[in-house]
């Protein structure tokens, strides 16, 4: 696939996620965002005494924690296997376009797609509930895409599936970590299993303007690296159609 | 152009089953040629095309497209693909579907206007360009899948059951396309169910059943007769009664329309001479069924 052909087809590919994930997420956010925002407002001015920006910040935290993963999933699922069930791949794969080539950029355009549409919520908020600096949600969008959409996109190679096998493998991992902890099997499954803790840890150190674990931020976006390379392979080397 | 090569292929379910769809197949395709595949349901058509398009891989033998393996030869070269069921994005709308395919087929930005009004006005698709997919009429979604695989002069078009749909001005429209098309370094594949439409348009026919190539046929008037008998249907102007005497075994279907059995063309010949000798007029003589169909129900074991 040409750099041409990339840069032509690149807008097409963000004005199709706009129609078929966009719309979903930022419907999907609105409402959640405000089954957040309005119990909170009443329950925190109730029983807190605290400024309005602390106020504002307090909702924004619970918002970005709720969301976040969610419209990851909804924006990373079926990129493969959407294709590979409504057979369109047809077409598309009879034009001189390399499968993993094609299906990379489809993972690049939707990270950017998932951003701007984090981006529309945020100012959803900043109107209806007030400032919040924009840094941490895009930047917590961006490592769960990439640790979470890595997965995805790896079960979306050969499942339709894929989103269940990923709410399997981290729900898998969170409840290993919470019930197994110390057990001597746990000690050698952490390093297998996916390191979901890492998303909290990262997301509490931002918002407390603490110092961030490096290493495990690593870890978190190689382990998605990981499956995303692995679903590249699986594009070269298995059939489409099988 | 084409090499199938002892290809096999075997689908296995997760309980083990196997169903053998494509066994020992072997088969050259040269550059040039228009080339027909027909088969009965479950022959193993589109999985011969699946692994010509390097959707599915072969489970034994080798598939090349000049040379390469298939999605090698598409990476590089592209080719014109008209799939038997359409299936693209049920949002986008017809003529930015065709732009979209215009960009993945590599044609240069400045000149994909021109690709797309071209297909556009060859298919008859000016006043649905607004259209969404969705909208589209089974007949014009067809128009629309062919419109895609004709955007750039490709080298090698597979047309999979390319009328199924189309109205007789369209299939008829379809077959002129065709004919457009031929030319000594384009290939062209039909695969189809329609073996009068295949008799006109393909120079050979490979006949498949049950995965395996039972026959290829060449569809010039004399390679493609069939080795059994043929009938007929003769419409005599005037004459009749001299009928029954030259073709003894006639059956009357009146109005002066008779059926005959002979064994071959040579048999035909012979009579119908020695009927317009004794003074018969005849106003037509047609085959009840093409040599293609004749060939195609003796390959597969259906009775003649």
């Amino acid at each position: 696939m040409k750099r041409s052909q990339i840069t032509a087809y690149l807008p097409w590919q963000l004005w199709d996620f706009a129609v078929d994930r966009g719309i979903a997420i930022l419907f999907t956010g609105g409402l959640m965002g405000m089954s957040i925002v309005l119990p909170g407002h009443m329950v925190l001015t109730e029983h807190q005494q605290l400024s309005p920006e602390a106020l504002t910040l307090e909702l924004f935290k619970a918002v970005v924690a709720q969301t976040v993963s969610i419209f990851v999933v909804i924006a990373a699922s079926g990129i493969v296997a959407n294709d590979r069930v409504s057979g369109s791949y047809r077409f598309l794969f009879s034009k001189p376009v390399r499968q993993p080539v094609y299906y990379a950029l489809q993972f690049a355009i939707t990270l950017l797609g998932v951003l701007i549409a984090g981006l529309i919520l945020l100012s959803i908020f900043w109107v209806l509930v007030g400032w919040a600096s924009p840094v941490v949600p895009l930047i917590m969008i961006t490592v769960s895409y990439l640790a979470l959409g890595g997965p995805i996109f790896f079960f979306s190679t050969f499942t339709r599936f894929d989103w269940a096998l990923l709410v399997v493998l981290w729900g898998g991992s969170a409840i290993a970590r919470t019930v197994f902890s110390d057990s001597s099997w746990y000690q050698v499954a952490q390093w297998i299993l996916p390191p979901v803790h890492h998303i909290d840890k990262l997301r509490g150190a931002l918002f407390a303007d603490t110092p961030v674990d490096v290493g495990g931020v690593v870890w978190l976006i190689g382990y998605g690296m990981l499956f995303f390379l692995a679903g590249l392979v699986m594009l070269e080397r298995k059939a489409i159609a099988e | 152009m084409i090499q199938f090569n002892d290809v096999g292929k075997t689908y296995r379910s997760i309980t083990g089953r196997t169903v053998r769809a494509v066994d020992g197949f072997t088969l050259d395709i040269p550059r040039g040629e228009v080339f027909g595949i027909a088969g009965p349901n479950g022959a193993g058509k589109s999985t011969l095309i699946g692994m010509l398009l390097g959707f599915l891989h072969p489970s034994r033998g080798t598939v090349r497209l000049s040379g390469l393996v298939p999605r090698s030869y598409i990476e590089r070269n592209g080719i014109g693909y008209l799939s038997e069921l359409i299936t693209m994005n049920k949002r986008w709308r017809l003529d930015t579907a065709l732009v979209r395919y215009a960009i993945l087929a590599d044609i240069p930005r400045e000149r994909v206007p021109e690709s797309v009004e071209r297909v556009i006005a060859t298919l008859g698709l000016d006043e649905h360009r607004r259209k969404s997919v969705k909208a589209l009429s089974k007949g014009n979604l067809q128009r629309l899948g062919l419109a895609q695989a004709l955007l750039r002069d490709e080298e090698l078009l597979i047309l999979d059951e390319p009328t199924h749909g189309l109205d007789p001005v369209w299939t008829q429209r379809f077959r002129d396309i065709v004919n457009g098309l031929r030319d000594p370094g384009r290939t062209i594949i039909i695969a189809s169910h329609n073996l009068d439409e295949l008799q006109r348009l393909a120079d050979r026919v490979a006949i498949i059943d049950h995965g395996r190539l039972q026959r290829v046929v060449g569809t010039g008037s004399m390679d493609s007769q069939a080795t059994g008998a043929l009938t007929y249907r003769i419409s005599l102007a005037s004459g009749v009664e001299e009928f029954t005497r030259v073709f003894p075994g006639a059956v009357s279907l009146g109005r002066g329309e008779l059926e005959v059995v002979v064994a071959g063309l040579d048999e035909l010949n012979a009579k119908l001479r020695e009927l317009i000798i004794a003074g018969a007029v005849v106003a037509a003589v047609v085959p009840t069924r093409s040599a293609l169909e004749q060939q195609f129900r003796e390959a597969v074991g259906e009775p003649s």
